[in-house]
């Protein structure tokens, strides 16, 4: 089932790797280089799902994050996390701000789009 | 036939050793088997009397048939032949129910019999049940025939006795086998266990053999993250001795605890089973070092269904492996540094010694706060690229996601990397820095000083003081040379071939020591002017710009300002991105003037990604505050679409110190 995805991160080279991967399984992909323009599409399109950096210019994935809960009707939407070192306490400010899941940096393409259509599936 | 003889003389026999548990057994069942024989007595004299067979006879018989388990129990050692007496016994008191029940209901008193053969199978002993067989056998025939009254309450024929005793056989096969599965399956419980035992302490002898020998490091996790006791040997070898009950969490912590906390994560993720399993295991780290040592890690996840019952780690020692390729890479660099200090000596002394400086500031940590220490890190990083020394520059850029992540300082283990690295590499250098000492001419500070106030003191020979100054200073045509040719390197690495450089240096010289700050920081601006403001080749073919590019470095002085100038003829800064930018990061945006300040600012940048030469905007601060330090301004002119320049202007006093200064400083 194709599905709308979001994929916030400043480095273009990662939302290019995440773009390629997602429209290989059918999803349509939104990008944002921040997290203030990501929470801004996030509000405009009917997103199914958001993969999130964490440090990111402007606004971080995690205050993107805290953001977008309170936007009605994205308070369960799935959101993966990016993260480059997965250290205790950015899992738990993760999991604070409601991240579905983490994927540590450099991730495997066939791993994050398996990933992606376990949780869109549980979200059906 | 003969291994059904054998088959069956093997059920009846019971293996000879007693365990423990049987010897319990027996004790207890022979002691209640006698007391139920014993209460026999008072109940036989009733029947006896009831039926007018003589209570006085039965007291004496009855009495006379307890003697044996008495006397058995008392005596006897081996329990079995306890039992045995019981089962000859049992036999007995069913005759002498029989014999005191003469009358009417005579023959339903055998029932007795078959009764006590059944519960004969208590004792869990074959021998025991044919040997009360036997005794029926013998006491029926033997009464039918001597004393039939005893037995029959009418004339009854010797088929009516065969009858009884077919009955008897029946049973007693029957009983014989449920005495045996007894014993197997209960009495000789332990020894089953006690065999099973041996089995299994043999395999774990085997196991251990393979775990306490096998290099790599086998172990696994339960779901509550306890390391279970059977691993190989080189696990705490390796992470300490785990102790009883801890998790594989805290054993990485007394190594590691960067991998800890991944570790840590991933587990509570892969427990949450919100990912697939094998999503999550790719979350798990892959690799730790410590103590100069590297690993590789994998893991196996044991499941039921879907929930996760174990999870088995191995650790594998991947030192030599890292080692060889380190040294594999470090020699490359080695190679590549001399040649270069073949081909640009001053060069090459410059970059060593302001390594030299940024290094021992990171990884002593001298730097006050982090925005410096950024700096430090961004610009040994981006010196260790020029001179291609990608260890270094690695370790750098570790070090900077590691900062932007946590908005911490690096961890010990970084920092620690680089010192040691760097110190390889001063080792590998000794001799083309011995070399480069040996080559020089050699003249102490105070015999310099002594030179030039000699040549100050003859009015004639002023012009000698300053040459004699001159010495000490660098032109900066060598230096701006040096600059055009970094930005030539980076260009070409950058997919930027065709850079031409134009270099004005007016002739002037400066005083090395004191510019070293300022040519560092310089790299930052060189850097963002080739990777941000020259354009791509086809880029600029398409805006009707000729060629790969021109970079113009200039010194000049003028009017008691020196100046040092670089300008490309790039894509020019955008200053409504740059106001943007500022106005997010909450910076004046008003004026040009805002603007140009807050393409300084530390941390601002116009880029959406860093690359490994910039971008991180961390370089346009340094160079502002190297800048300040020489009593400085900066000025920025640029365009969109034409270029950019940025112009250094310092009091022309800074460049070099007169003689006189010098003598007097």
């Amino acid at each position: 089932m194709s599905s709308m995805i979001l994929v916030v991160d400043d480095s273009a080279t990662i939302r290019h790797q995440v773009r390629a991967c997602l429209q290989a399984a059918g999803h349509t992909v939104l990008e944002a280089e921040n997290g203030a323009i990501g929470l801004q599409k996030a509000k405009d399109y009917p997103i199914d799902m958001a993969i999130v950096d964490v440090n990111m210019p402007v606004m971080n994935g995690l205050e993107m994050l805290a953001n977008l809960r309170g936007v009605d009707g994205k308070k369960s939407l799935p959101v993966f996390v990016l993260t480059t070192e997965s250290s205790k306490e950015l899992v738990a400010q993760g999991k604070k701000h409601g991240a579905t899941a983490w994927i540590v940096k450099p991730f495997k393409a066939d791993v994050l789009a398996k990933g992606v259509a376990h949780v869109l599936a549980r979200a059906a | 036939m003969k291994d059904t003889l054998k088959a069956i003389l093997d059920t009846i026999r019971l293996p000879a050793e007693l365990t423990q548990f049987e010897d319990r057994y027996l004790a207890r069942v022979n002691k209640i088997a006698t007391w139920f024989f014993v209460l026999h007595l008072p109940v036989f004299v009733l029947v006896a009397y009831l039926n007018d067979t003589g209570p006085g006879m039965a007291v004496l018989l009855t009495a006379a048939a307890l003697i044996g388990p008495v006397v058995a129990l008392k005596t006897f050692e081996n329990p079995r032949n306890v039992s045995l007496m019981h089962g000859f016994t049992s036999m007995l008191m069913g005759g002498l129910l029989v014999h005191f029940g003469q009358g009417p209901v005579q023959i339903e008193m055998h029932f007795y019999f078959f009764a006590l053969l059944a519960m004969l199978a208590i004792f869990a002993n074959p021998m025991v049940i044919l040997l009360a067989a036997g005794t029926v056998a013998v006491h029926h025939l033997a009464l039918w025939y001597f004393l039939p009254e005893s037995v029959f309450n009418y004339d009854a024929p010797l088929w009516v006795v065969l009858v009884h005793a077919a009955f008897v056989v029946l049973e007693s096969v029957a009983t014989c086998y449920i005495a045996r599965s007894f014993f197997d399956n209960v009495i000789g419980l332990e020894r089953i266990v006690q065999a099973r035992t041996k089995e299994v302490d043999e395999k774990n002898k085997q196991m251990r053999l393979v775990m306490d020998n096998v290099e790599q490091g086998l172990l696994t996790v339960g779901s509550d993250g306890v390391v279970a006791q059977e691993r190989s040997a080189v696990v705490d070898r390796w992470l300490g001795e785990c102790r009883s009950g801890e998790t594989f969490v805290d054993s990485l912590a007394r190594v590691d605890e960067r991998t800890a906390d991944a570790f840590e994560a991933a587990f509570d993720q892969l427990g949450m089973g919100i990912l697939p399993v094998e999503c999550s295991i790719d979350q798990f780290p892959s690799e730790m070092a410590f103590d100069d040592r590297h690993f590789g890690l994998e893991y196996k996840p044991i499941l039921r269904g879907e929930e996760l019952v174990q999870l088995l780690v191995v650790l594998t020692d991947r030192t030599a492996i890292v080692r060889q390729e380190q040294l594999e890479t470090e020699q490359r660099e080695t190679m590549s540094l001399i040649e270069r200090s073949r081909e640009d000596q001053v060069g090459f002394l410059e970059f060593f010694d302001e390594a030299k400086v940024l290094v021992g500031a990171i990884s002593e940590d001298l730097c006050e706060d982090l925005p410096l220490l950024k700096r430090t890190i961004h610009t040994l990083k981006g010196n260790s690229m020029l001179y291609e020394v990608h260890s270094i520059a690695k370790v750098c850029e570790r070090m900077e996601d590691a900062m932007s992540e946590t908005q911490r300082r690096p961890d010990a283990t970084l920092l620690d990397e680089l010192a040691r690295r760097w110190d390889r590499l001063k080792q590998s250098l000794r001799v083309v820095l011995d070399a480069e000492e040996r080559d020089a001419v050699q003249i102490r500070p105070e015999q310099y000083r002594e030179l030039i106030e000699k040549a100050l003191a003859t009015p004639t020979h002023r012009e000698l003081a300053n040459m004699l100054m001159s010495l000490r200073l660098e032109g900066t045509r060598e230096r701006l040379e040096r600059v055009g040719e970094q930005a030539q390197r980076i260009g070409n690495r950058l997919g930027k071939r065709d850079i031409r450089v134009e270099i004005q240096d007016g002739g002037l010289r400066l005083e090395p020591a004191r510019w070293a700050t300022f040519w560092q920081a310089f790299v930052h601006v060189v850097r963002n002017a080739i990777d941000h403001g020259l354009e791509l080749e086809e880029e600029r073919g398409a805006r009707g710009k000729a060629g790969g590019g021109t970079l113009t470095l200039s010194t000049s002085t003028e009017a008691g300002v020196f100046s040092i100038r670089i300008h490309d003829d790039g894509r020019g800064i955008d200053w409504d991105r740059v106001r943007t930018k500022a106005a997010a990061a909450g910076l004046p945006h008003e004026t040009s003037a805002d603007l140009e300040a807050a393409l300084f600012h530390d941390g601002l940048t116009t880029r959406s990604e860093a690359t490994l030469y910039s971008g991180r905007g961390v370089g346009l601060s340094a160079i502002r505050a190297a800048c300040e330090e020489r009593g400085g301004e900066v000025r920025v002119a640029s365009r969109l679409g034409e270029g950019t320049a940025f112009e250094f202007r310092f009091p022309a006093s800074e460049m070099a110190p007169s003689p006189t200064e010098y003598l007097a400083a």
